[in-house]
């Protein structure tokens, strides 16, 4: 278990939004506490790159995609038990 | 207010001219009954007929499946997508999970980079309920709903937008309901059931600033797409009245209807079954058929092939027609289908085959097809659409004999077709006679008599109907009255050749007669010619003697 991989993480906000500046804030926060792991968190603003949100079919936002096993949470990440079950299950 | 057409016949009728341009409609509806296909109708005819490329986002689903369920309808969606409708799925993935409030951001940062793109004008948003079925309180839905309307007003798009209602005793929009209080537009399509059968309606709960025409309108999904079926109003109709008239291919009738059945109107032909209201239809398109019109014949519950090959008997060949393209035939089943899809399915048949004649084989099928109030209404309205598309038809109706024959009438077509002709039989010494009754015409002084109707190899011919004692003569009985009648005149015939040989030998002899008498006559004048002869010669002689006397006595002369 010597080379794990910082595991990639993608938060696809909608600029301007108040759920946006609560979502980056509850990311950070969970990611702060996690240590049994190191994350590389990108923040994606959907209006700047649709593409992107086109692409990984992100329609609502806050969305946070791990895109290597393809999953995601939806929200502003307010309800940290779950973003806690989230981070842990990426294994 | 400027509309945005959907090309969706029927509907935008209903919409007078359609959905409001620059506007968002919300369409709300049970599952099933065909939000997505109209979305897409709206979409695919905005850039296909009106040069409006569209934008679809489908919250239900792929946009494989939706290509590959589109793309065999007949509308030309397979062309276009991809081209000038584009696709967005905007389904989430299965293993999403929420934590925390959301907002739609990403659609709209989505979709506004695609209407840059393509210059898109058209947006339909496709099941947005399961979007927000994954949770979070009803306020939060409203504000969310409310957020993407205003973005789309905004953006002066066109908008269709559609939300799956469960139908429930008002039959509006059960846990959506808030979005008829947003839109500024609500279209209603669903399902009701009448007896075992399902009927389809549409209707417009709002329409803000824009008209419409209220109350439930049936419609039908098909290949086609959706066809909403709409009565042009009175106004609409052509309300000229034609004289010219279109023979009913038999030529008595044609006398009896002074020349036939008028131009644009429709008849009823009525009676039992078996009395050859099939036979007298079949006539009248064969004789369109024969002067190059084109005919439709909606035959029920019995191939149309079948009533093309039985009317052979009577040597009506309209297989010919169906070969030159002239004709068209087609049967429904009745079971299974409500009468409002018979009615969309004979017009879109007027609409591809334009047809100037029409047969409908028998009205009363429709019966069949959600009992008879349905019937009822649908009838009209096919009479209504005939009148306005110029249209002359032909409905027969089949009576029901528990009935008075009479009574049974044909729901209410009798009351609103031009003309009425009653077909029957008459049972006398053992026969049955069909016979031929006219009883209304409408414009027309018609012959009210009753006929006895003559089928053949030959074709179909009416004869006279003689009265005798208060009892009508037929077949048989008509014959040997016939034959009576001729006897009688033989023995006046006879009489009067007597009578003419017995005054043209009196003639003889009184010419004999005049002849003798005037031989007769000859005689005594010219015995008499010659007595005066000889009387002069004698007085001669006795006039010179007596001058010389004269001269002899110097007697004075004589005066």
């Amino acid at each position: 278990m010597a080379e794990r991989q910082n595991v990639r993480l993608l938060l696809f906000v909608a600029d301007g939004e108040p759920r946006t500046f609560a979502a980056i804030q509850n990311i950070g926060r969970a990611l702060e506490s996690f240590h049994e792991r190191a994350f590389l968190l990108e923040i994606v603003n959907v209006f700047d790159e649709p593409e992107r949100a086109m692409a990984e079919r992100v329609l609502v936002t806050p969305t946070l995609l791990a895109p290597e096993s393809a999953r995601r949470l939806v929200g502003d990440l307010s309800e940290s038990s779950m973003v806690n079950y989230f981070l842990q299950s990426l294994r | 207010m400027k509309k945005a057409a959907s090309g969706i016949a029927g509907l935008d009728q209903v919409l007078h001219g359609g959905f409001p341009a620059g506007r968002t409609t919300v369409v709300i509806g049970s599952p099933g009954c065909g939000k997505t296909v109209l979305a897409m109708q709206f979409l695919t005819n905005g850039a296909v007929e009106f040069g409006e490329p569209g934008l679809m986002i489908s919250f239900e689903e792929s946009a494989a499946a939706l290509k590959s369920n589109f793309s065999g309808m007949s509308f030309p969606f397979g062309e276009i997508v991809d081209k000038s409708v584009h696709l967005v799925d905007g389904r989430l993935p299965a293993d999403t999970v929420q934590a925390g409030s959301f907002d739609l951001g990403g659609l709209i940062a989505i979709a506004s980079s695609l209407i840059a793109k393509h210059d898109i004008q058209r947006i339909a948003i496709d099941g947005i309920d399961a979007l927000f079925a994954l949770s979070g309180p009803g306020a939060h839905r409203r504000r969310e709903l409310q957020r993407l309307l205003d973005w789309l007003t905004e953006s002066r798009l066109t908008g269709v937008f559609t939300i799956k209602g469960i139908e429930d005793e008002g039959g509006v929009a059960g846990h959506f309901g808030l979005a008829e209080y947003i839109a500024d537009g609500v279209i209603r399509l669903r399902t009701t059931l009448i007896g075992e059968l399902s009927r389809r309606t549409v209707s417009v709960l709002k329409m803000r600033g824009a008209g419409f025409e209220a109350g439930e309108h049936p419609y039908l999904i098909s290949d086609a797409g959706i066809r909403v079926l709409h009565t042009p109003r009175r106004t609409e109709m052509a309300a000229e009245v034609l004289s010219e008239r279109l023979s009913t291919g038999v030529e008595r009738l044609d006398r009896m209807l002074v020349g036939g059945y008028r131009k644009g109107t429709t008849t009823l032909i009525s009676g039992l079954p078996g009395t050859s209201k099939t036979s007298l239809g079949s006539a009248f398109l064969n004789a369109g058929c024969r002067a190059g019109e084109r005919c439709l014949f909606i035959g029920f519950d019995e191939p149309a092939e079948q009533m093309l090959f039985d009317v052979r008997s009577i040597g009506l060949d309209l297989e010919q027609w169906l070969r030159s393209g002239l004709l068209c035939a087609e049967s429904f089943t009745t079971g299974g289908a409500i009468g409002d899809e018979h009615y969309l399915r004979i017009e879109s048949l007027i609409d591809s085959h334009a047809p100037t004649r029409v047969v409908i084989d028998p009205i009363t099928a429709l019966e069949k097809s959600g009992g008879q109030e349905i019937a009822g209404i649908v009838s009209e309205r096919l009479v209504g659409l005939m009148k306005a598309r110029g249209i002359t038809a032909v409905f027969t109706a089949v009576s029901d004999s528990h009935l008075g024959e009479m009574e049974a009438t044909p729901m209410r077509v009798s009351t609103i077709a031009d003309t009425w002709i009653f077909l029957s039989f008459a049972n006398r010494g053992g026969e049955r006679n069909r016979t031929l009754t006219i009883i209304k015409s409408r414009g027309t002084s018609h012959s009210n008599q009753m006929r006895e109707m003559l089928l053949s190899v030959g074709g179909i011919d009416l004869a006279d109907v003689y009265s005798a004692g208060g009892e009508v003569l037929l077949g048989t009985a008509r014959m040997e009255y016939e034959q009576r009648q001729m006897l009688a005149l033989g023995a006046e015939e006879e009489r009067l050749v007597r009578e003419l040989e017995a005054i043209d030998a009196e003639s003889e002899d009184v010419k004999r007669q005049l002849r003798s008498a005037e031989r007769n006559l000859e005689r005594l004048t010219e015995r008499r010619s010659s007595l005066i002869a000889r009387a002069s010669a004698i007085g001669g002689v006795h006039d010179r003697d007596a001058a010389l006397v004269a001269e002899r006595r110097r007697v004075d002369p004589v005066s």
